[in-house]
Protein backbone atom coordinates (compact mmCIF):
# COMPACT_ATOMS: atom_id res chain seq x y z
CA UNK A 1 0.00 0.00 0.00
CA UNK A 2 1.94 2.85 -1.17
CA UNK A 3 0.96 5.98 -3.09
CA UNK A 4 3.55 5.42 -5.74
CA UNK A 5 1.43 3.31 -8.16
CA UNK A 6 -2.12 5.85 -7.96
CA UNK A 7 -0.26 8.57 -9.65
CA UNK A 8 -0.03 6.15 -12.55
CA UNK A 9 -3.53 5.14 -12.53
CA UNK A 10 -5.30 7.57 -15.00
CA UNK A 11 -8.66 7.28 -12.95
CA UNK A 12 -7.01 8.22 -9.91
CA UNK A 13 -5.74 11.08 -11.60
CA UNK A 14 -8.40 12.02 -12.90
CA UNK A 15 -10.75 12.25 -10.29
CA UNK A 16 -8.21 13.96 -8.02
CA UNK A 17 -8.13 16.51 -10.57
CA UNK A 18 -12.24 16.70 -10.82
CA UNK A 19 -12.17 17.07 -7.09
CA UNK A 20 -9.88 19.58 -6.85
CA UNK A 21 -11.49 21.29 -8.78
CA UNK A 22 -14.91 21.35 -6.77
CA UNK A 23 -12.65 22.35 -3.47
CA UNK A 24 -11.49 25.38 -5.35
CA UNK A 25 -15.13 26.17 -6.16
CA UNK A 26 -16.09 25.85 -2.38
CA UNK A 27 -13.42 28.32 -1.44
CA UNK A 28 -13.62 30.39 -4.25
CA UNK A 29 -17.49 30.62 -2.82
CA UNK A 30 -16.12 31.58 0.93
CA UNK A 31 -13.67 33.95 -0.39
CA UNK A 32 -15.22 36.27 -3.56
CA UNK A 33 -18.88 34.70 -4.96
CA UNK A 34 -21.55 37.25 -4.22
CA UNK A 35 -24.86 36.68 -2.54
CA UNK A 36 -26.41 33.04 -3.69
CA UNK A 37 -29.68 34.18 -2.58
CA UNK A 38 -29.60 38.38 -4.22
CA UNK A 39 -32.20 38.34 -6.26
CA UNK A 40 -32.00 40.52 -9.27
CA UNK A 41 -34.57 42.05 -12.57
CA UNK A 42 -32.93 39.55 -14.54
CA UNK A 43 -35.43 36.75 -14.83
CA UNK A 44 -34.33 33.44 -16.11
CA UNK A 45 -31.49 35.35 -18.20
CA UNK A 46 -29.43 33.38 -20.27
CA UNK A 47 -26.21 33.09 -20.25
CA UNK A 48 -24.34 36.16 -20.61
CA UNK A 49 -21.18 38.72 -19.11
CA UNK A 50 -22.91 39.54 -16.24
CA UNK A 51 -24.14 35.97 -15.56
CA UNK A 52 -22.22 33.57 -17.24
CA UNK A 53 -24.19 30.63 -16.18
CA UNK A 54 -27.69 32.86 -16.53
CA UNK A 55 -29.90 33.27 -13.81
CA UNK A 56 -33.16 31.39 -12.26
CA UNK A 57 -36.83 32.05 -12.11
CA UNK A 58 -35.74 34.81 -8.72
CA UNK A 59 -33.55 36.18 -11.36
CA UNK A 60 -30.43 35.06 -8.80
CA UNK A 61 -27.20 33.86 -10.59
CA UNK A 62 -26.60 30.21 -11.08
CA UNK A 63 -22.79 30.49 -11.34
CA UNK A 64 -22.44 32.09 -7.66
CA UNK A 65 -25.12 29.46 -6.48
CA UNK A 66 -23.33 26.42 -8.26
CA UNK A 67 -20.21 27.77 -6.15
CA UNK A 68 -22.19 27.96 -2.57
CA UNK A 69 -23.68 24.77 -3.82
CA UNK A 70 -19.94 23.03 -4.04
CA UNK A 71 -19.41 23.64 0.28
CA UNK A 72 -22.60 21.97 0.83
CA UNK A 73 -22.16 19.18 -1.04
CA UNK A 74 -18.53 18.42 -0.12
CA UNK A 75 -19.26 19.33 3.47
CA UNK A 76 -21.67 16.58 3.82
CA UNK A 77 -20.33 14.44 0.98
CA UNK A 78 -16.81 14.44 3.15
CA UNK A 79 -17.42 14.41 6.60
CA UNK A 80 -20.01 11.51 6.78
CA UNK A 81 -17.45 8.63 4.99
CA UNK A 82 -15.02 10.09 7.18
CA UNK A 83 -17.06 9.25 10.22
CA UNK A 84 -18.31 6.09 9.28
CA UNK A 85 -14.90 4.81 8.23
CA UNK A 86 -13.79 5.51 11.29
CA UNK A 87 -16.54 3.99 13.43
CA UNK A 88 -16.57 1.30 10.86
CA UNK A 89 -13.08 0.23 11.03
CA UNK A 90 -12.48 0.68 14.95
CA UNK A 91 -16.06 -2.23 14.77
CA UNK A 92 -15.11 -3.94 12.50
CA UNK A 93 -11.43 -4.99 13.28
CA UNK A 94 -12.82 -5.44 17.04
CA UNK A 95 -15.81 -7.81 15.99
CA UNK A 96 -13.06 -9.91 13.32
CA UNK A 97 -10.17 -9.51 15.55
CA UNK A 98 -12.04 -10.44 19.03
CA UNK A 99 -14.40 -13.11 17.47
CA UNK A 100 -16.88 -14.60 19.87
CA UNK A 101 -19.75 -13.28 21.09
CA UNK A 102 -18.68 -9.41 20.68
CA UNK A 103 -18.58 -10.53 17.03
CA UNK A 104 -21.71 -12.00 17.17
CA UNK A 105 -23.55 -8.84 18.99
CA UNK A 106 -21.65 -6.34 16.60
CA UNK A 107 -22.26 -8.29 12.94
CA UNK A 108 -26.07 -8.62 14.39
CA UNK A 109 -25.68 -4.92 14.84
CA UNK A 110 -24.48 -3.80 11.43
CA UNK A 111 -26.68 -5.73 9.26
CA UNK A 112 -29.73 -4.91 11.22
CA UNK A 113 -29.03 -0.80 10.43
CA UNK A 114 -28.53 -2.40 6.98
CA UNK A 115 -31.90 -3.57 6.33
CA UNK A 116 -33.35 -0.35 5.83
CA UNK A 117 -32.42 2.12 3.27
CA UNK A 118 -30.92 5.19 4.54
CA UNK A 119 -32.67 7.34 1.69
CA UNK A 120 -35.60 6.59 3.26
CA UNK A 121 -34.42 7.34 6.71
CA UNK A 122 -32.84 10.59 5.67
CA UNK A 123 -36.33 11.38 3.87
CA UNK A 124 -38.78 10.87 6.91
CA UNK A 125 -36.18 12.28 9.15
CA UNK A 126 -35.62 15.52 6.74
CA UNK A 127 -39.70 15.60 6.57
CA UNK A 128 -40.32 15.44 10.12
CA UNK A 129 -37.08 17.40 11.74
CA UNK A 130 -36.10 19.19 9.21
CA UNK A 131 -33.28 18.64 6.53
CA UNK A 132 -30.28 20.30 8.61
CA UNK A 133 -26.98 19.98 6.95
CA UNK A 134 -25.30 18.57 10.37
CA UNK A 135 -28.91 15.80 10.31
CA UNK A 136 -28.43 14.79 7.11
CA UNK A 137 -24.70 13.78 7.36
CA UNK A 138 -25.16 12.54 10.73
CA UNK A 139 -28.07 9.68 9.34
CA UNK A 140 -25.98 8.94 6.44
CA UNK A 141 -22.35 8.42 8.83
CA UNK A 142 -24.73 5.61 11.38
CA UNK A 143 -26.29 3.91 8.22
CA UNK A 144 -22.43 3.85 5.96
CA UNK A 145 -20.66 3.07 8.74
CA UNK A 146 -22.17 -0.76 8.87
CA UNK A 147 -21.10 -1.82 5.32
CA UNK A 148 -17.49 -0.62 6.13
CA UNK A 149 -17.57 -2.52 9.26
CA UNK A 150 -18.81 -5.64 7.33
CA UNK A 151 -15.89 -5.49 4.53
CA UNK A 152 -13.09 -4.21 7.77
CA UNK A 153 -14.15 -7.56 9.84
CA UNK A 154 -13.97 -9.91 7.02
CA UNK A 155 -10.20 -8.75 6.54
CA UNK A 156 -9.68 -9.23 10.18
CA UNK A 157 -11.01 -12.50 10.37
CA UNK A 158 -8.21 -13.76 7.38
CA UNK A 159 -5.75 -11.49 9.10
CA UNK A 160 -5.46 -12.34 12.62
CA UNK A 161 -4.27 -16.18 11.61
CA UNK A 162 -1.49 -15.25 9.81
CA UNK A 163 1.91 -15.32 10.91
CA UNK A 164 3.19 -12.18 11.09
CA UNK A 165 0.56 -11.63 13.86
CA UNK A 166 1.54 -15.05 15.47
CA UNK A 167 5.00 -13.24 15.72
CA UNK A 168 4.11 -10.25 17.02
CA UNK A 169 2.32 -11.45 19.83
CA UNK A 170 4.78 -14.33 20.88
CA UNK A 171 7.01 -10.97 21.22
CA UNK A 172 4.69 -10.05 23.76
CA UNK A 173 2.71 -7.56 21.52
CA UNK A 174 -0.69 -6.62 23.17
CA UNK A 175 -3.85 -6.84 21.37
CA UNK A 176 -3.82 -3.12 20.98
CA UNK A 177 0.19 -3.07 19.60
CA UNK A 178 -1.28 -5.49 16.85
CA UNK A 179 -4.69 -4.26 15.71
CA UNK A 180 -2.72 -0.27 15.11
CA UNK A 181 0.38 -1.19 14.29
CA UNK A 182 -0.69 -4.10 11.80
CA UNK A 183 -4.13 -4.54 10.79
CA UNK A 184 -5.05 -0.94 10.87
CA UNK A 185 -2.79 -0.56 8.09
CA UNK A 186 -3.74 -3.39 5.96
CA UNK A 187 -6.97 -2.74 6.14
CA UNK A 188 -6.70 0.79 5.34
CA UNK A 189 -7.13 0.70 1.89
CA UNK A 190 -10.24 -0.89 1.93
CA UNK A 191 -11.49 1.20 3.85
CA UNK A 192 -10.47 4.24 1.08
CA UNK A 193 -11.82 2.43 -1.49
CA UNK A 194 -15.50 1.75 0.32
CA UNK A 195 -15.36 5.22 1.98
CA UNK A 196 -14.71 6.53 -1.90
CA UNK A 197 -17.60 5.67 -3.11
CA UNK A 198 -19.99 6.34 0.00
CA UNK A 199 -18.58 9.68 -0.43
CA UNK A 200 -20.18 9.64 -4.25
CA UNK A 201 -23.32 7.99 -2.89
CA UNK A 202 -23.65 10.81 0.36
CA UNK A 203 -23.23 13.76 -2.73
CA UNK A 204 -26.25 11.98 -4.58
CA UNK A 205 -28.05 11.82 -1.20
CA UNK A 206 -27.64 15.08 -0.30
CA UNK A 207 -28.82 16.44 -3.55
CA UNK A 208 -31.72 13.82 -3.74
CA UNK A 209 -33.24 14.98 -0.67
CA UNK A 210 -32.88 18.68 -1.60
CA UNK A 211 -34.59 17.64 -4.97
CA UNK A 212 -37.23 16.15 -2.87
CA UNK A 213 -37.97 19.45 -0.66
CA UNK A 214 -36.90 18.32 2.57
CA UNK A 215 -33.20 19.29 2.33
CA UNK A 216 -31.18 22.27 4.37
CA UNK A 217 -33.27 25.57 3.00
CA UNK A 218 -30.60 27.79 4.57
CA UNK A 219 -27.49 26.74 2.50
CA UNK A 220 -27.87 26.57 -1.36
CA UNK A 221 -28.15 22.74 -2.50
CA UNK A 222 -27.26 21.90 -6.36
CA UNK A 223 -30.69 19.57 -5.39
CA UNK A 224 -32.88 22.08 -4.72
CA UNK A 225 -31.52 24.09 -7.83
CA UNK A 226 -32.62 21.52 -9.90
CA UNK A 227 -35.90 20.85 -8.58
CA UNK A 228 -36.37 24.94 -9.02
CA UNK A 229 -35.52 24.02 -12.56
CA UNK A 230 -38.43 21.63 -13.74
CA UNK A 231 -40.66 23.80 -14.15
CA UNK A 232 -38.29 25.70 -16.37
CA UNK A 233 -37.34 22.62 -18.60
CA UNK A 234 -38.16 23.61 -21.80
CA UNK A 235 -37.98 27.57 -21.49
CA UNK A 236 -34.52 28.07 -19.65
CA UNK A 237 -32.18 24.79 -19.99
CA UNK A 238 -29.08 26.70 -18.31
CA UNK A 239 -30.63 26.34 -15.10
CA UNK A 240 -30.99 22.36 -14.67
CA UNK A 241 -27.85 21.74 -17.20
CA UNK A 242 -25.23 23.27 -14.99
CA UNK A 243 -26.15 22.66 -11.42
CA UNK A 244 -26.68 18.89 -13.20
CA UNK A 245 -22.87 18.81 -14.58
CA UNK A 246 -21.34 20.19 -11.33
CA UNK A 247 -22.96 17.27 -9.59
CA UNK A 248 -21.82 14.16 -12.04
CA UNK A 249 -18.71 15.71 -11.84
CA UNK A 250 -18.43 15.45 -7.97
CA UNK A 251 -19.89 12.20 -7.88
CA UNK A 252 -17.70 11.51 -11.17
CA UNK A 253 -14.58 12.46 -9.58
CA UNK A 254 -15.43 10.50 -6.00
CA UNK A 255 -16.24 7.02 -8.09
CA UNK A 256 -13.10 7.67 -10.20
CA UNK A 257 -11.12 8.22 -6.93
CA UNK A 258 -12.52 4.87 -5.97
CA UNK A 259 -11.52 3.17 -8.91
CA UNK A 260 -8.12 4.25 -9.24
CA UNK A 261 -7.54 3.39 -5.28
CA UNK A 262 -9.52 0.24 -5.86
CA UNK A 263 -6.84 -0.69 -8.85
CA UNK A 264 -3.79 0.39 -7.46
CA UNK A 265 -4.06 -1.33 -4.25
CA UNK A 266 -5.98 -4.23 -5.93
CA UNK A 267 -9.03 -4.09 -3.52
CA UNK A 268 -12.06 -5.88 -3.78
CA UNK A 269 -15.63 -4.27 -2.43
CA UNK A 270 -18.37 -6.79 -3.74
CA UNK A 271 -21.29 -4.99 -2.97
CA UNK A 272 -21.50 -1.19 -2.96
CA UNK A 273 -24.65 -1.10 -0.64
CA UNK B 1 -52.91 16.07 13.47
CA UNK B 2 -55.48 18.74 13.84
CA UNK B 3 -52.17 21.25 14.20
CA UNK B 4 -53.26 24.36 12.17
CA UNK B 5 -56.97 23.18 12.31
CA UNK B 6 -58.62 25.67 14.29
CA UNK B 7 -62.30 25.07 16.03
CA UNK B 8 -61.31 21.57 16.98
CA UNK B 9 -63.97 20.44 20.04
CA UNK B 10 -62.40 19.64 23.11
CA UNK B 11 -64.89 17.28 23.47
CA UNK B 12 -64.24 15.48 19.99
CA UNK B 13 -60.29 15.70 20.48
CA UNK B 14 -60.78 13.68 24.02
CA UNK B 15 -63.17 11.03 22.28
CA UNK B 16 -60.41 11.38 19.18
CA UNK B 17 -57.73 10.45 21.70
CA UNK B 18 -59.26 7.37 23.36
CA UNK B 19 -60.61 6.33 20.01
CA UNK B 20 -56.94 6.18 18.71
CA UNK B 21 -55.41 4.98 21.79
CA UNK B 22 -53.15 8.04 22.32
CA UNK B 23 -54.18 8.05 25.87
CA UNK B 24 -52.50 4.74 26.48
CA UNK B 25 -48.63 4.19 27.52
CA UNK B 26 -46.28 4.41 24.14
CA UNK B 27 -45.12 0.68 25.03
CA UNK B 28 -48.54 -0.29 24.61
CA UNK B 29 -48.85 1.39 21.51
CA UNK B 30 -45.80 0.46 19.78
CA UNK B 31 -46.96 -3.33 20.97
CA UNK B 32 -50.31 -2.94 20.19
CA UNK B 33 -49.17 -1.53 16.62
CA UNK B 34 -46.92 -4.36 15.97
CA UNK B 35 -49.21 -7.05 16.90
CA UNK B 36 -51.48 -5.85 13.99
CA UNK B 37 -48.72 -5.44 11.89
CA UNK B 38 -48.31 -8.93 12.19
CA UNK B 39 -51.69 -9.80 11.26
CA UNK B 40 -51.33 -7.33 8.50
CA UNK B 41 -52.89 -4.46 9.70
CA UNK B 42 -50.59 -1.55 8.75
CA UNK B 43 -53.18 0.72 11.04
CA UNK B 44 -55.50 3.56 9.10
CA UNK B 45 -54.35 6.69 6.78
CA UNK B 46 -56.31 9.94 7.66
CA UNK B 47 -54.71 11.95 5.06
CA UNK B 48 -55.18 9.23 2.45
CA UNK B 49 -58.47 8.46 4.06
CA UNK B 50 -57.90 4.13 4.14
CA UNK B 51 -55.82 1.42 5.23
CA UNK B 52 -52.27 1.67 4.79
CA UNK B 53 -52.44 -1.91 3.06
CA UNK B 54 -54.98 -1.17 0.58
CA UNK B 55 -52.88 2.64 -0.29
CA UNK B 56 -49.57 0.63 -0.47
CA UNK B 57 -51.20 -2.00 -2.85
CA UNK B 58 -52.77 0.35 -4.39
CA UNK B 59 -49.67 1.38 -6.30
CA UNK B 60 -47.96 -1.49 -6.21
CA UNK B 61 -49.03 -2.65 -9.80
CA UNK B 62 -47.26 0.95 -11.13
CA UNK B 63 -43.79 0.33 -9.33
CA UNK B 64 -44.04 -2.94 -10.07
CA UNK B 65 -44.20 -2.00 -14.10
CA UNK B 66 -41.77 0.42 -13.63
CA UNK B 67 -39.38 -1.41 -12.03
CA UNK B 68 -39.83 -4.75 -13.31
CA UNK B 69 -39.18 -3.21 -16.74
CA UNK B 70 -36.15 -1.34 -16.36
CA UNK B 71 -34.86 -4.50 -14.38
CA UNK B 72 -34.92 -6.70 -17.33
CA UNK B 73 -33.64 -3.88 -19.41
CA UNK B 74 -31.05 -3.02 -17.30
CA UNK B 75 -29.74 -6.99 -16.56
CA UNK B 76 -30.02 -7.52 -20.29
CA UNK B 77 -28.27 -4.59 -21.25
CA UNK B 78 -25.74 -4.68 -18.63
CA UNK B 79 -24.87 -8.35 -18.29
CA UNK B 80 -24.47 -8.28 -22.02
CA UNK B 81 -22.04 -5.35 -22.37
CA UNK B 82 -20.33 -6.34 -19.31
CA UNK B 83 -19.85 -9.88 -20.77
CA UNK B 84 -18.08 -8.14 -24.41
CA UNK B 85 -15.91 -5.86 -22.02
CA UNK B 86 -14.48 -8.82 -20.45
CA UNK B 87 -14.13 -10.58 -23.24
CA UNK B 88 -11.94 -7.77 -25.13
CA UNK B 89 -10.46 -7.10 -21.91
CA UNK B 90 -7.43 -3.69 -21.82
CA UNK B 91 -9.00 -3.45 -25.92
CA UNK B 92 -11.03 -0.35 -27.45
CA UNK B 93 -14.33 -1.60 -26.86
CA UNK B 94 -13.72 -2.31 -23.43
CA UNK B 95 -12.44 1.29 -22.89
CA UNK B 96 -15.46 2.47 -24.16
CA UNK B 97 -17.62 1.14 -22.31
CA UNK B 98 -15.82 0.93 -19.33
CA UNK B 99 -15.76 4.63 -19.50
CA UNK B 100 -19.56 4.88 -20.38
CA UNK B 101 -20.74 3.01 -17.45
CA UNK B 102 -18.55 5.01 -15.05
CA UNK B 103 -20.41 8.25 -16.62
CA UNK B 104 -23.96 6.98 -16.37
CA UNK B 105 -23.50 5.01 -12.79
CA UNK B 106 -22.01 9.25 -11.94
CA UNK B 107 -24.93 10.66 -13.43
CA UNK B 108 -27.83 11.47 -10.36
CA UNK B 109 -31.18 9.68 -11.40
CA UNK B 110 -33.57 12.46 -11.36
CA UNK B 111 -31.63 15.12 -13.20
CA UNK B 112 -31.00 12.50 -16.70
CA UNK B 113 -34.40 12.39 -16.08
CA UNK B 114 -35.07 16.05 -16.22
CA UNK B 115 -32.69 15.95 -19.71
CA UNK B 116 -34.72 13.20 -21.27
CA UNK B 117 -37.88 15.29 -20.76
CA UNK B 118 -36.83 18.41 -22.24
CA UNK B 119 -34.96 16.93 -24.86
CA UNK B 120 -37.61 13.79 -25.90
CA UNK B 121 -41.20 15.46 -24.62
CA UNK B 122 -40.39 19.25 -24.04
CA UNK B 123 -38.26 19.96 -27.58
CA UNK B 124 -39.11 16.94 -29.67
CA UNK B 125 -42.81 15.97 -28.52
CA UNK B 126 -42.38 12.17 -29.12
CA UNK B 127 -43.28 11.29 -26.05
CA UNK B 128 -45.17 12.85 -22.60
CA UNK B 129 -43.31 14.37 -20.04
CA UNK B 130 -45.13 12.41 -17.24
CA UNK B 131 -47.93 10.70 -15.51
CA UNK B 132 -48.94 7.11 -16.59
CA UNK B 133 -52.08 7.74 -18.81
CA UNK B 134 -53.14 10.43 -20.93
CA UNK B 135 -56.02 12.33 -19.65
CA UNK B 136 -57.49 12.01 -23.05
CA UNK B 137 -56.73 9.95 -26.10
CA UNK B 138 -57.41 6.46 -26.90
CA UNK B 139 -56.00 5.12 -23.76
CA UNK B 140 -55.19 1.27 -23.63
CA UNK B 141 -51.85 -0.15 -22.67
CA UNK B 142 -50.17 0.98 -25.96
CA UNK B 143 -50.50 4.61 -24.11
CA UNK B 144 -48.98 3.08 -20.85
CA UNK B 145 -46.31 1.97 -22.87
CA UNK B 146 -45.88 5.60 -24.07
CA UNK B 147 -45.66 6.88 -20.40
CA UNK B 148 -43.12 3.81 -19.94
CA UNK B 149 -40.36 4.48 -21.57
CA UNK B 150 -38.45 7.95 -20.43
CA UNK B 151 -38.55 6.70 -16.73
CA UNK B 152 -37.98 3.11 -17.03
CA UNK B 153 -35.01 4.06 -19.60
CA UNK B 154 -33.82 6.30 -16.79
CA UNK B 155 -34.18 3.77 -14.22
CA UNK B 156 -32.71 1.26 -16.53
CA UNK B 157 -29.64 3.23 -17.54
CA UNK B 158 -28.70 3.55 -14.10
CA UNK B 159 -28.84 -0.60 -12.65
CA UNK B 160 -27.52 -1.03 -16.44
CA UNK B 161 -24.36 0.90 -15.54
CA UNK B 162 -24.11 -0.80 -11.93
CA UNK B 163 -24.39 -4.19 -13.48
CA UNK B 164 -22.14 -3.51 -16.54
CA UNK B 165 -19.29 -2.87 -13.72
CA UNK B 166 -20.10 -6.00 -11.87
CA UNK B 167 -20.25 -7.82 -14.62
CA UNK B 168 -17.19 -7.34 -16.47
CA UNK B 169 -14.70 -7.89 -13.02
CA UNK B 170 -16.71 -10.84 -12.27
CA UNK B 171 -16.04 -12.36 -15.81
CA UNK B 172 -12.80 -11.18 -16.00
CA UNK B 173 -11.79 -12.68 -12.46
CA UNK B 174 -13.75 -15.89 -14.01
CA UNK B 175 -11.59 -15.59 -17.00
CA UNK B 176 -8.54 -16.49 -15.49
CA UNK B 177 -9.31 -19.86 -13.54
CA UNK B 178 -7.94 -22.82 -13.89
CA UNK B 179 -11.70 -24.07 -15.27
CA UNK B 180 -11.16 -21.95 -18.11
CA UNK B 181 -7.43 -22.48 -19.09
CA UNK B 182 -8.81 -26.70 -19.22
CA UNK B 183 -11.50 -25.73 -21.10
CA UNK B 184 -9.69 -24.00 -23.77
CA UNK B 185 -7.19 -26.99 -23.70
CA UNK B 186 -10.05 -29.36 -24.44
CA UNK B 187 -10.50 -27.43 -27.84
CA UNK B 188 -13.80 -25.81 -26.62
CA UNK B 189 -14.54 -22.42 -28.86
CA UNK B 190 -13.70 -18.97 -27.43
CA UNK B 191 -17.57 -18.29 -27.11
CA UNK B 192 -17.86 -21.09 -25.44
CA UNK B 193 -15.92 -20.78 -22.72
CA UNK B 194 -17.30 -17.36 -22.49
CA UNK B 195 -20.95 -17.85 -22.63
CA UNK B 196 -21.03 -21.69 -20.98
CA UNK B 197 -18.25 -21.61 -18.48
CA UNK B 198 -16.95 -18.22 -17.65
CA UNK B 199 -20.52 -16.24 -17.20
CA UNK B 200 -22.62 -18.41 -15.08
CA UNK B 201 -19.78 -18.27 -12.40
CA UNK B 202 -19.73 -14.24 -13.00
CA UNK B 203 -23.75 -14.34 -12.61
CA UNK B 204 -23.68 -14.56 -8.90
CA UNK B 205 -22.12 -11.22 -7.96
CA UNK B 206 -24.91 -9.50 -10.58
CA UNK B 207 -27.54 -11.74 -8.43
CA UNK B 208 -26.13 -9.88 -5.34
CA UNK B 209 -26.26 -6.78 -6.97
CA UNK B 210 -29.57 -6.72 -8.67
CA UNK B 211 -31.88 -8.45 -5.65
CA UNK B 212 -29.70 -5.35 -3.49
CA UNK B 213 -31.38 -3.30 -5.61
CA UNK B 214 -34.97 -4.99 -5.86
CA UNK B 215 -34.89 -4.40 -2.00
CA UNK B 216 -34.23 -0.67 -1.89
CA UNK B 217 -36.89 -0.01 -5.00
CA UNK B 218 -39.47 1.55 -2.83
CA UNK B 219 -37.04 4.35 -2.28
CA UNK B 220 -34.43 3.96 -5.13
CA UNK B 221 -37.84 4.79 -7.15
CA UNK B 222 -38.71 7.56 -5.34
CA UNK B 223 -36.57 9.94 -7.26
CA UNK B 224 -37.68 8.47 -10.65
CA UNK B 225 -41.04 8.67 -10.33
CA UNK B 226 -40.81 12.22 -8.77
CA UNK B 227 -39.37 13.38 -11.92
CA UNK B 228 -41.86 11.62 -14.12
CA UNK B 229 -44.97 11.73 -12.39
CA UNK B 230 -45.15 8.02 -12.20
CA UNK B 231 -47.77 7.14 -9.65
CA UNK B 232 -45.85 4.55 -7.65
CA UNK B 233 -44.95 3.46 -4.10
CA UNK B 234 -42.20 6.15 -4.39
CA UNK B 235 -44.46 8.52 -5.32
CA UNK B 236 -46.78 7.93 -2.28
CA UNK B 237 -43.74 7.85 -0.29
CA UNK B 238 -43.05 11.50 -1.51
CA UNK B 239 -46.53 12.26 -0.60
CA UNK B 240 -46.87 11.39 2.69
CA UNK B 241 -43.50 12.62 3.70
CA UNK B 242 -44.84 15.85 2.73
CA UNK B 243 -48.27 15.36 4.27
CA UNK B 244 -46.46 14.14 7.26
CA UNK B 245 -48.68 11.41 7.27
CA UNK B 246 -46.91 9.51 9.81
CA UNK B 247 -49.11 5.78 10.02
CA UNK B 248 -48.14 5.44 5.83
CA UNK B 249 -44.41 6.35 6.68
CA UNK B 250 -44.64 3.93 9.36
CA UNK B 251 -46.01 0.92 6.97
CA UNK B 252 -43.97 2.32 3.86
CA UNK B 253 -40.65 1.70 6.50
CA UNK B 254 -41.76 -1.72 7.40
CA UNK B 255 -42.96 -2.50 4.31
CA UNK B 256 -39.66 -1.97 2.64
CA UNK B 257 -37.66 -3.47 5.48
CA UNK B 258 -39.96 -6.59 4.77
CA UNK B 259 -38.75 -6.15 0.77
CA UNK B 260 -35.27 -6.15 1.89
CA UNK B 261 -35.56 -9.49 3.68
CA UNK B 262 -37.44 -10.94 0.66
CA UNK B 263 -34.86 -9.70 -1.85
CA UNK B 264 -32.28 -11.52 0.20
CA UNK B 265 -33.98 -14.84 0.42
CA UNK B 266 -34.80 -14.48 -3.47
CA UNK B 267 -30.32 -13.95 -4.05
CA UNK B 268 -30.00 -17.14 -1.76
CA UNK B 269 -32.31 -19.09 -4.24
CA UNK B 270 -30.89 -17.84 -7.39
CA UNK B 271 -27.27 -18.67 -5.94
CA UNK B 272 -28.68 -22.57 -5.29
CA UNK B 273 -30.17 -22.30 -9.19
CA UNK B 274 -26.70 -20.76 -10.24
CA UNK B 275 -24.03 -22.81 -8.21
CA UNK B 276 -24.79 -26.52 -7.66
CA UNK B 277 -22.34 -26.62 -4.74
CA UNK B 278 -24.26 -24.24 -2.80
CA UNK B 279 -27.45 -26.64 -3.10
CA UNK B 280 -26.41 -28.80 -0.13
CA UNK B 281 -28.36 -28.28 3.07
Amino acid sequence: MTLRPLLGSYRFVLGALFLLLVLLAALAASLAAGDPFQTSETILGGPSWSHPLGTDELGRDVLTRILHGAATALQVALAAPLVAGAVGTVVGLAAGYFGGLLDDVLLKLMELTLVVPRFLIALVAGAFFGGHLWLIGAILAATFWPSTGRLVRAEAISLREREFVEASRSLGASDVWILSRHLLLLVAPVVAVNSSFQAGQAALIEAGLAFLGVGDRNVVSWGAMLADAQSYLGTAWWTSVFPGIALALLILALNLLGDGLADSWNVRTRTRV
Amino acid sequence: MLAGQSGADPEYLALLRTRLQLDRPLPYQVASYLRDAAQGDLGFSLVQGRPVRDAIAGRLAASALLSGTAFVLAALLGIGLGVIAAARRGGAVDGAISVCSLLAFSLPVFWLGQLLVALFAVRLHWLPAGGMRSADGPGGSLDVVRHLVLPASTFALLLAALVVRVTRTATAEALGEDYVTSARAKGASERRVLLRHALPNALRPVVTVLTGYLGIILTGAVLVETVFVWPGLGRLLYDSVLSRDTPMLAGMLLFSAALVVCANILADLLYRLLDPRTRFG
